[in-house]
């Protein structure tokens, strides 16, 4: 019985392979140039589709938390889902700044970009867009107790406007008003900035608009109607995704478009104002940022030391052009602000054709600029040992290196561990510069739940708890391993 | 038979000059005591010995080896032989004072460990501070740290012992048991240059005094002609100052 039931199964299976195979073949025979293109065949071949968006821009695509986990949700990754479905594939999404987007797509860093983004004469010369899956019209969005003030475009002239950066919510902004536009990165950081009154309205799409209204009764949608064509969101592809391009067409007509999408926004303004404490709501980014602000630290001070060490050799050896190069990287580094350096990594890399995320030209600029530091410390440390020690061992014979390693290395770590141990903590601290780029570290995420929670003050306090804590503790931590370092060596006691 | 010849040796320091071409023999068991204000070189041709400083120009013969042109890894060797001791003891402080002695009986020479200890003791027992050997310079005193700075360059059994002023950072009353050791090594025969200030040990230790000023050197095959009959203004003056 067993083994009938064994060869019937192995029978379906060798049937199985047999039939696959030849439909195989048979598919291979009817490919011809107009049924695949290079996107849709890198989708096919590793099984999923990547989609790039920026999460910060609700319902569309925002960060919500979901048993205590941090999730991207909204109705275009809803969509992006759909759409993956329908081609038969899992969907990633990978998170990133708007304005890096495109390069994103042009470079097939992902396949496609769902981010309400809108078919533009520039944009179309660079990318391919599909139709429309979702028209939207932009609003001023204000304070409830300025909307009067704000209420036509003649009024609005006179209005601070802000509009998220690149956009085209931002075009749109700087042709109402005649006041100078606060163009930022993210649409919670102009929201909060009009919570503070340091602008008088926001430019945004009226779903978004409406979300926020829903979630807080503090604003109001300026009634002016805005000039120039509604935004239409479109899906958006490399130039070569022309296959692609169809099928995500014929998808959006299909499965997305009309009802289905309703529902989609529907369900996201639903996430979008889910009632949740704070603590359980944005705990969550707090301990994601301290995990990347203590990453960054730890790789930044971690290659420093190496990078730093061979400056030190360098600049404390005899030979001129090391001399010289060393000195020349440390005095550069130390003269330029971090700031510039982590934008100089980031972009730079980025020009010469390097495509690395965030997080790594975050690290790579902090622990090219600590290395600068670590170097200076290791020198001191090193030249701190008196000459004598020098004079000492190499009258007894011993070679260069040997005095090095046993008489003036040992006493230069005395000098040197508890200043990298400052070095860290500084690093700790600096390593907020980087959210500039769009680092999940703390200072980052910070901003994130200001905007997110409408509160500007209460994340702030928690960020400085946190970074204290850490500085501290790693401090004392520090001076009590000085302590033992001390206690063993009775020189200094 | 010269152990160590002095050829015309010259230094310059940028535009300062600080030695004159200064020529001089060194005998096996001399005791050499090289006296001078400060300032008149007597460190530097000292350090130009064992080639911590190297010369602008000149010979130091070393053992029929002029040793201004030994190689990096030939001087390690030399300076095997030229033991220095200095003003500031310069013990490493992050060893004990066994290993402080022991270190380049290892390091450098690569005898084993337990001979190493052997040697090490037998010379610390020579400078009278056995007792110590397992604490660190920092707790000795000036006298006792210096005593062990001898011994570590006396382990090395070099051939010539180079002293660069090696009582003058001791409180008073620590310089005598520095001075009664080296009396004690200058009367078991060994070769001796010893930059000092101490009068008294030049005239009753030393075999010959090398008499510095501003870079030229007069050298005295007898201390008493020296302190007798110093017959140079400037060598009046300077023991006019100091006796
Ligand atoms: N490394 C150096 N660089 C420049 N000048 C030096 C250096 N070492 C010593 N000198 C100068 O050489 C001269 C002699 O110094 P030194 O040999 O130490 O004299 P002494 O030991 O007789 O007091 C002094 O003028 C001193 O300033
Ligand atoms: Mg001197």
């Amino acid at each position: 019985m067993n083994k009938w039931i064994k060869k019937l199964i192995m029978l379906v299976m060798a049937f199985g392979l047999v039939m696959s195979s030849g439909m195989g073949m048979l598919n291979m025979h009817t490919v011809n140039a107009e049924e695949t293109d290079p996107t849709l065949e890198r989708i096919k071949k590793s099984g999923k589709l990547v989609v790039g968006t920026s999460a910060d821009y609700a319902p569309y695509e925002f960060h919500t938390t979901e048993h205590g986990k941090d999730k991207i949700v909204g109705f275009d990754i809803e969509a992006a889902r759909e759409i993956g479905k329908q081609l038969g594939v899992k969907t990633e999404i990978q998170e990133m700044s708007f304005d890096a987007l495109l390069g994103a797509v042009k470079t097939g860093k992902v396949d496609v970009v769902v981010a309400g983004m809108t078919e533009t004469p520039e944009r179309a010369e660079e990318v391919n867009f599909s139709k429309p899956y979702f028209v939207d019209k932009n609003v001023v969005l204000t304070l409830k107790q300025n909307k009067e003030k704000w209420s036509t475009l003649k009024q609005i002239r006179q209005a601070k406007l802000a509009a998220q950066v690149s956009s085209k919510q931002d075009d749109i902004a700087h042709d109402i008003t005649d006041k100078k536009v606060v163009s930022l990165k993210k649409i919670t950081d102009e929201v909060t900035q009009l919570n503070q009154e340091k602008v008088d309205g926001v430019v945004v799409a009226s779903t978004t608009a409406k979300s926020y209204l829903e979630q807080s009764d503090q604003f109001a949608v300026s009634p002016a109607k805005l000039p120039g064509i509604s935004n239409g969101s479109s899906v958006v592809m490399n130039k070569n995704a022309t296959v692609l391009q169809s099928k995500v067409n014929k998808i959006l007509d299909d499965h997305i478009i009309g009802e289905p999408l309703q529902k989609m926004q529907d369900d996201a303004i639903e996430l979008m104002n889910k009632k949740e404490s704070f603590v359980s709501k944005y705990s969550p980014y707090f301990v994601k940022g301290t995990l990347y602000t203590i990453g960054l630290a730890v790789i930044g001070v971690f290659f420093g030391i190496i990078l730093g060490i061979l400056f030190a050799l360098m600049k404390l050896s005899s030979i001129k052009v090391f001399k010289w190069l060393a000195s020349a990287y440390i005095e550069a580094v130390r003269g330029v602000p971090l700031l510039i350096q982590v934008f100089i990594v980031y972009f730079g890399t980025q020009a010469i054709g390097l495509h690395i995320s965030s997080f790594l030209a975050g690290a790579i600029a902090m622990f090219l600029n600590s290395a600068a530091y670590v170097a200076e410390i290791i020198r001191s440390g090193i030249q701190a040992v008196p000459d004598g020690q020098t004079e000492a061992a190499r009258s007894l014979g011993f070679t260069k290196s040997q005095t090095m390693r046993y008489m003036i290395l040992p006493q230069a770590i005395k000098n040197i561990l508890p200043a990298l141990g400052n070095e860290f903590v500084t690093v700790i601290k600096e390593g907020s510069v980087v959210s500039v780029i769009g680092v999940g570290e703390l200072t980052f995420q910070t901003s994130v739940v200001q905007g997110a929670s409408f509160k500007p003050f209460i994340p702030l306090i928690i960020t400085a708890v946190i970074y204290f804590i850490l500085t501290f503790g790693i401090s004392r931590l520090l001076n009590l391993f000085e302590k033992k370092l001390r206690k063993s060596d009775k020189t200094l006691g | 038979m010269a152990i160590l010849e002095i050829k015309n040796l010259h230094k310059e320091y940028g535009k300062n000059t600080v030695l004159k071409s200064i020529n001089a023999t060194v005998e096996e068991g001399d005791v050499i005591a090289i006296l001078g204000p400060s300032g008149t070189g007597k460190s530097t041709l000292l350090r130009e010995l064992n080639m911590l400083e190297y010369p602008t120009s000149g010979a130091v013969i070393f053992e029929d080896q002029d040793i201004t042109k030994a190689s990096e890894a030939g001087l390690d060797k030399i300076r095997q032989d030229l033991g220095m001791v200095f003003q500031s003891f310069n013990l490493f402080p992050n060893m004990t004072v066994l290993d402080n002695v022991k270190i380049a009986l290892t390091k450098v020479k690569g005898i084993a460990d337990d001979e190493a200890t052997a040697t090490a003791k037998q010379f610390l027992e020579k400078v009278g501070v056995v007792d110590k050997v397992d604490v660190y310079p920092a707790s000795l005193s000036g006298g006792q740290q210096q005593r062990v700075a001898i011994a570590r360059a006396l382990a090395m059994n070099p051939k010539i012992m180079l002293f660069d002023e090696p009582t003058s950072a001791l409180d008073p009353e620590m310089v005598g048991e520095v001075l009664k050791t080296m009396r004690e090594l200058a009367q078991e025969g060994m070769t001796m240059l010893v930059v000092t200030h101490e009068m008294g040990f030049a005239r009753e230790v030393a075999s010959k005094i090398w008499f510095m000023s501003d870079g030229d050197m007069t050298a005295y095959d007898n201390p008493v002609s020296f302190f007798e009959n110093p017959n140079s203004e400037r060598a009046q003056n300077f023991l006019a100052k100091m006796l």
